[in-house]
Formats: C-alpha cells, structure tokens, sequence
C-alpha cells in the first residue's frame, strides 16, 4: 500500500522571514497584534496584488474600509449566504460528482478541486461577480481564483517570485477581462440607478464591489477594487480549501485508535470541535509580520526596535502547551480551551483579525433569538462524510511543492455513498 | 423587562481591545484602563440599536451579544 505524508509535519521557516526577529509563544504574539505600537509588516512582495487592501491598511483608513466591508459579515447576510448559496451548491457539487462513478461504481475526486468548486459561488456572492453558473463559467472562475491565491502569497511560493508576480498580474488581467468588468460595470449602472431615484437602496445587490462604489472614496486609485475583490475571492476559499484536507486526514488517523468515533461524523458538534482543532493545527497563514512604530518592551522583557519588522510564527503559537495544554501538538477533538478561542490565532488578532472569519467557523447566536450559522468548514465536512468519504487507499494525499505552506496539492478521496 | 430591551455584553475573553465598538456606540461602550471594551449601558435606549447592532459586526473578534 503506497505511505501516507505525516498529518503534522515540521516546515523550515520561508526565506522572506529569516534574519527576522521571531515570536513563538502565544502570549507575546497575542499582546503584538493587539498593541497600537506596531502596523502591518506582512504582504511586501504580494502588494501588485493587495497594496492598499483591508489587508494592508492601518489605523483610521483600516476602520473605515473595515466599517464599510462589515455588513456583509452581519448575521442576516451569513444566513442567506449559508443557507442560499453554500448548502445548495455542496449539494449540487456533489451530485455532479456522481458523472465521475468509475468502472467499480466507486466515485473519485480531487477534494482540493471539489472544495473550490463548492466555494466558488460563496466568494463570488460575497465579492459581488456575476457569471459563476454553468459548469464551464464555475470551472474557468475557480480556476482563476486558485491562481490569484498563488500570487496572494506568493511570499511562500518555491518558485522565482519576480516570475509568480508577473505571471499572475497577467492571470489577473485576464480575470478583469472574463469576469470582473462586466460585474463591476452592472453595479455601477445599478448605482447610477439608485443616485438618479429610479430603484430603491434595498435593490441594489449586497456585496463587496457594490460597496466599493456606492461608498467611493476619492483617495482610492482606479486599480483598488481588483485589488480588493481579488482579496475577498483568495480569503474566502483559501482557509476552508486549506483546512478540510487536514479535518480529514486527522480525523482517519483518529478513528484508527478511536473507532468508537467512528459513528459520530454525523454529530456536527463533533465535526466542530474538530475542525476547530484542523485550523489550530494548519495555519492558513503561518506567519505573520509586524513593524513597530516606536521602541516597544514587551511583558516578558523582549525589546523591539522603532520600524524593526518582526515575524509571529503562528504554528508554534498555537501549539503552545501553557495555552493549549502538554498535548498542544496532537490532535484531539475533545480538547477543551477556555482562555481562547479553540482555533487560536489561525484569524489573526488585533484590527486585523480576518473579516471573513465567521463564513469559516460560523457565528455564534447574538440574541437569545436566533440559533447562528455553522460556517463552510462544518457544512462541507458534514456532507462529505454524509456522502461516505474515504482517502484513496490506492493514491495517497500529497503536500503541494510549489509552497512552503502547509497545505495539500491533491488530496484524493473517494464517495461511497454517492 | 421588556422581550426586545436591549441587553449589551462583552465577552472579555474575546475581546481584542481594538474599540471600534466605542467610536460607533460610545454612549454603550468604552475601552477600559485594562484595554477592554466594557458595557457602560447594559440597555440602551432603543434610538441606540442601530450604534449597537453595528459595533457588533463591526467587532474583529464579535465578542458583542445583544
């Protein structure tokens, strides 16, 4: 039988961080992103692609674009778009995953490829692109999304990143030209609609390019909104892409010596608890950096420099035993943590924690009224293990090469319940 | 009390101190000398709901329940 890759494996730090100073505990990175005393670092080489993004901004430019992109995080937008785009496009996804039913009557897929495509809708839903129908359009725009993604951190890619950067800004073009000028052009005809009195607020769509230019900004340049849209689309796939593979393979090598488990897949609280600890343990963003704006003493004595960039490493942070317990390292669906939330620091913290944290993890009930939603990562997992899935005995998952991320490049499964 | 009465809180063990609360609601929230967010209306007139219900999905870390 071909071997398995390790679920946790130990990565070397990437180029662009070493000769930085680093932090490693949970309790300096913590008290870094939430101090005033030091402004976004991270995102040098990647700024073609996110300069003057949420992502990059600080202080009162990051709480006004912050203000402006909230509503589409508020609790009636994340029903409608778990409960209108997400749960019928896993269900559609899944039934055309039925065509691929091999000669054993066994259906095969690529669960990287699977969770873009059932992702696709959300990110364009949220990000305001039109088009994202057929079977042809939804495959030409995960496409794109995926290669935007390599460009967006391409701070870790293996490859010659002068190369990545120019290759993906021509990919870019090439999206601008297939899917986001058309969108944009639709929304700014509507908006024009809206100014001269012909159609009410309420009619306009609730997404991101809408509120770009319904809100405009003056100080913006023209190239903002691709770079902000492309942002949404990267950030909106890339954390349930990246976690579901690790939720699984952590989740097999569990039942193994837990079989009483087993059963409990289709619990959504287990499913939770475990998802939880598959975004503890596999950072989308693995590291973060920091500039500080004056000469900075942190509680444990450590010093930073005025404008000294520093990296947090995230993966140790949150594998920290004082915060996490001595099996911090280890996966464990029943870990219990109470200082934190479960999945640590995988959002970030401070103003920057990730905005679209809760379309991952779900939002809890505000009031005592409603019940919340439960977030991609459970409703994609619950239904693969609804429809019976299993990793490929005969072909194993592989770690991408062409990152220092710690993320699959093919992840292959099987559905035996389609 | 009234069913639809506002009922603010913070949960201080999400809060991140960043205050976006306290520059959209600051008749309901104020940042603290320990750098959290702290309820100083735990019901707010009703012509507060909208300040409230925007620093909730405005808060990085939603620690606001309403």
């Amino acid at each position: 039988m071909p071997t398995r890759e390790p679920t946790i494996r130990e990565m070397p730090p990437p180029p662009h961080i070493v000769g930085l100073q680093h932090f490693i505990t949970y309790a300096e990175i913590d008290e870094i992103l939430r101090s005033r005393s030091f402004r976004q670092g991270s995102h040098q080489e990647s700024q073609p692609f996110f300069g003057r993004s949420l992502l990059t901004i600080d202080g009162d430019e990051h709480f006004e674009r912050r203000r402006l992109e909230a509503p589409l995080f508020a609790k009636a937008a994340l029903e409608y778009y778990e409960h209108t785009e997400l749960i019928p496009l896993i269900g559609k996804t899944l039934e055309e995953c039925r065509d691929n039913r091999g000669d054993d009557g066994i259906v095969r897929a690529d669960l990287c490829v699977l969770l873009r495509t059932m992702l696709a809708r959300i990110a364009a839903a949220t990000t305001g692109i039109d088009g994202v129908d057929t079977p042809e359009r939804t495959t030409a725009f995960r496409e794109y999304v995926e290669q935007l993604g390599t460009g967006a951190t391409v701070e870790w890619s293996t490859e010659d990143h002068d190369e990545v950067i120019r290759r993906i800004l021509a990919v870019r073009d090439d999206f601008d030209r297939d899917f986001f000028a058309s969108s944009v052009a639709r929304r700014r005809a509507l908006i024009e609609q809206f100014h001269q009195g012909e159609i009410e607020r309420d009619e306009l769509p609730v997404d991101l390019i809408t509120m770009l230019y319904l809100h405009w900004n003056d100080d913006w340049d023209d190239g903002l909104p691709i770079r902000e849209a492309c942002l949404f689309l990267v950030a909106a796939t890339q954390t349930t892409t990246h976690s579901v593979p690790h939720l699984i393979a952590h989740l097999d090598e569990w039942f193994e010596t837990h079989p009483e488990d087993r059963a409990r897949v289709t619990d959504r609280e287990y499913i939770k608890r475990a998802a939880h600890e598959a975004l503890r343990l596999h950072l989308p963003s693995p590291a973060l950096l920091r500039i500080a704006n004056e000469d900075v003493m942190l509680s444990n004595g450590k010093t930073i420099a005025t404008d000294e960039r520093v990296a947090c490493l995230f993966t140790p942070a949150n594998r920290d035993p004082n915060v996490f317990g001595p099996d911090a390292g280890e996966f464990n669906p029943y870990r219990e943590v109470s200082s934190v939330k479960p999945w640590g620091l995988t959002f970030g913290g401070g103003e920057h924690i990730c905005i679209g944290r809760t379309l991952v993890t779900g939002l809890s009930a505000r009031t005592d009224n409603d019940e919340g939603t439960d977030g991609t990562l459970v409703n994609i997992a619950s239904a693969l293990y609804d429809a019976g899935i299993e990793i490929d005995p005969d072909d194993p998952p592989a770690y991408t090469e062409a990152s220092h991320h710690d993320a699959y490049g093919r992840f292959p499964i099987l559905l035996t319940k389609l | 009390m009234n069913e639809e009465q506002l009922h603010v809180t913070v949960d201080h063990l999400q809060c991140q101190g960043v205050g976006y609360c306290e520059r959209v609601a600051p008749r309901v929230f104020r940042l603290g000398d320990d750098a959290l967010s702290h309820v100083i209306d735990k019901h707010p007139p009703e012509s507060e709901r909208e300040a409230v219900e925007e620093a909730e999905t405005l808060c990085p870390s939603r620690a606001i329940r309403y």
